[in-house]
C-alpha cells in the first residue's frame, strides 16, 4: 500500500476540517478514490477525531480549557462541579462520587492582557510547572481549569496552588494568585 | 495413449487471481463477466470502497449513522451498475464511486422502496462492507492529549469535540483562522509523535 504522489498529513487535515479550496478538496477526493494509502492516512485522522470527542465528551481531560467546550459538555449533560476561586485566599473543593468533571473558573482582570499563563506552585509558591498561553474568557473575565475525577491527584488530600501572569515583550507580572484545597472526602460538607 | 501423453503435455490451467490483487478497471470487469453474482468481486469492490465511502460520508454530513447509511447507499447502486454493465470506463471505478457519492449526498431523499428492493438483491454483499479502519490506543491518546499545550489542546478539542470551524475558533481564542490550522497542524504532529506515527496515520 504505496502512493507515489502522496498528500501530506498537513493538507489531510484541513480536508478533514473544512480548511482546503474547494478546488483542491476535490482533487484530493478524485485522489482518495483511486488510492488505498491516502485513504488509510486519512482514517487515522477521522480515528483520531473520534477518540478525542469520545474523551471529552467523557470528561477524560484536565488544564485550561475553552470556555465553549465546558458550556458544550454542560448542554450535553456531563456532571461538572464548578468551584470559584478568588484571589488570596484558600478555598475547599472536592468531588461527590456522581461528578464527572470539576471545573474551576478563575476570575482574572483581562484588560490589556494579550497572554496568560498559569504557574502550577508548591506550598512555598514555588513554580512547579506552568500552563502557557492558555485560553480566555474575556466575557466572564476569567480561565477555566478543569480536572477529571480519575486523575491520581483527587484521591489525596492537596492544594493547588496557582498565579496568573500576564506576559508580553516586556517580561511577565502576576495579576493575581488562587489556591483550591482539595478534600478526597468530597466537596465542602460531606460527612 | 498417444492422448494421455497429449493431456500430460497440457499447461495447468491458471487459476484466476485473487480479486484483491486485480486493479480497478479489471475487477469492474469480473463484476460485470459475473453478472449472475460473482461474490468474490462483489465482495472485493465492498471491501476497497466501503472505507473511501464512509469517510467521505463523515466529511460531507457530519455524521456517522448518516455515512454508514451512505456506505450502503452507494456501495448497493455502484454494485447495480456495474453487473448491468453500465460502468464504462471500469478502470475509473473510484472516479465513479466518488461520483456517486457526491450525487448522494446531494440527493438524500431516494426512495425507500428502491432501496429496499437493491437489499434485497445485493443484501449478503453488503455484510461484507463493514469499513477497515485503524483502531487507536484511546489510554495512550487520552495522556498524549494531556501533555499538548494548552491551545493546541483547545483547538483539538474545539475542532473534534465542539465540531466548531476555523473561523469560530480563531474568533473564541483571540487568533486567526490561518493560525488556528497552523496550531492544529502542530498539534496533531505532536499527537503523532507521542503516539507513534503508525497509530494515528497508517
Amino acid at each position: 500500500m504505496i502512493c507515489a504522489d502522496p498528500w501530506g498529513p498537513d493538507a489531510l487535515l484541513d480536508y478533514w476540517t473544512a480548511d482546503l479550496p474547494p478546488d483542491e478538496a476535490n482533487e484530493l477526493e478524485e485522489h482518495l478514490f483511486a488510492c488505498e494509502a491516502c485513504t488509510a492516512a486519512l482514517a487515522g485522522i477521522e480515528a483520531l477525531a473520534a477518540s478525542v470527542q469520545r474523551l471529552t465528551a467523557a470528561g477524560r481531560f484536565r488544564a485550561a480549557v475553552a470556555p465553549s467546550v465546558i458550556d458544550l459538555l454542560a448542554a450535553r449533560g456531563l456532571r461538572i462541579r464548578t468551584y470559584h476561586p478568588r484571589p488570596g485566599e484558600t478555598i475547599p473543593c472536592g468531588a461527590a462520587p456522581e461528578d464527572q468533571l470539576l471545573v474551576a473558573r478563575v476570575p482574572v482582570d483581562l484588560r490589556g492582557v494579550s497572554r496568560l499563563d498559569l504557574a502550577l506552585c508548591d506550598e512555598r509558591w514555588i513554580e512547579r510547572s506552568r500552563l502557557v498561553d492558555v485560553p480566555l474568557d474575556r466575557v466572564r473575565g476569567e480561565v477555566l481549569i478543569a480536572e477529571r475525577v480519575d486523575e491520581p491527584s483527587t484521591r489525596t488530600a492537596n492544594v493547588l496552588r496557582l498565579r496568573a501572569l500576564a506576559v508580553d515583550a516586556h517580561g511577565e507580572r502576576e495579576l493575581a494568585s488562587y489556591a483550591l484545597a482539595h478534600d478526597p472526602r468530597g466537596p465542602p460538607g460531606t460527612p | 495413449m498417444l492422448d494421455a501423453a497429449y493431456a500430460l503435455a497440457m499447461p495447468e490451467p491458471e487459476p484466476a487471481p485473487s480479486p484483491r490483487l486485480l486493479p480497478d478497471g479489471e475487477l469492474a470487469l469480473r463484476v460485470r463477466a459475473g453478472a449472475a453474482g460473482d461474490r468474490e468481486a462483489e465482495a472485493e469492490v465492498c471491501r476497497r470502497f466501503a472505507l473511501r465511502i464512509r469517510l467521505y460520508g463523515i466529511r460531507h454530513l457530519r455524521d456517522g449513522a448518516a455515512a454508514a447509511d451512505l456506505v450502503q447507499e452507494v456501495l448497493l447502486t455502484v454494485l447495480h451498475r456495474l453487473r448491468a454493465g453500465e460502468v464504462r470506463e471500469g478502470e475509473r471505478l473510484g472516479s465513479y464511486v466518488l461520483g456517486a457519492c457526491r450525487l448522494a449526498v446531494s440527493d438524500r431523499r431516494r426512495a425507500a422502496s428502491r432501496r429496499e428492493a437493491l437489499l434485497g438483491r445485493f443484501g449478503a454483499d453488503l455484510a461484507l462492507a463493514e469499513p477497515e479502519g485503524p483502531r487507536l490506543d484511546v489510554d495512550r491518546l487520552d495522556r498524549c492529549l494531556d501533555g499538548l499545550p494548552p491551545r493546541e489542546r483547545a483547538v483539538v478539542q474545539l475542532t473534534f469535540f465542539a465540531e466548531r470551524a476555523s473561523e469560530e475558533i480563531a474568533r473564541e481564542l483571540e487568533t486567526t483562522p490561518g493560525n488556528v490550522r497552523v496550531v492544529r497542524h502542530r498539534a496533531l504532529a505532536h499527537l503523532r509523535a507521542c503516539m507513534g506515527a503508525d497509530e494515528v496515520s497508517p
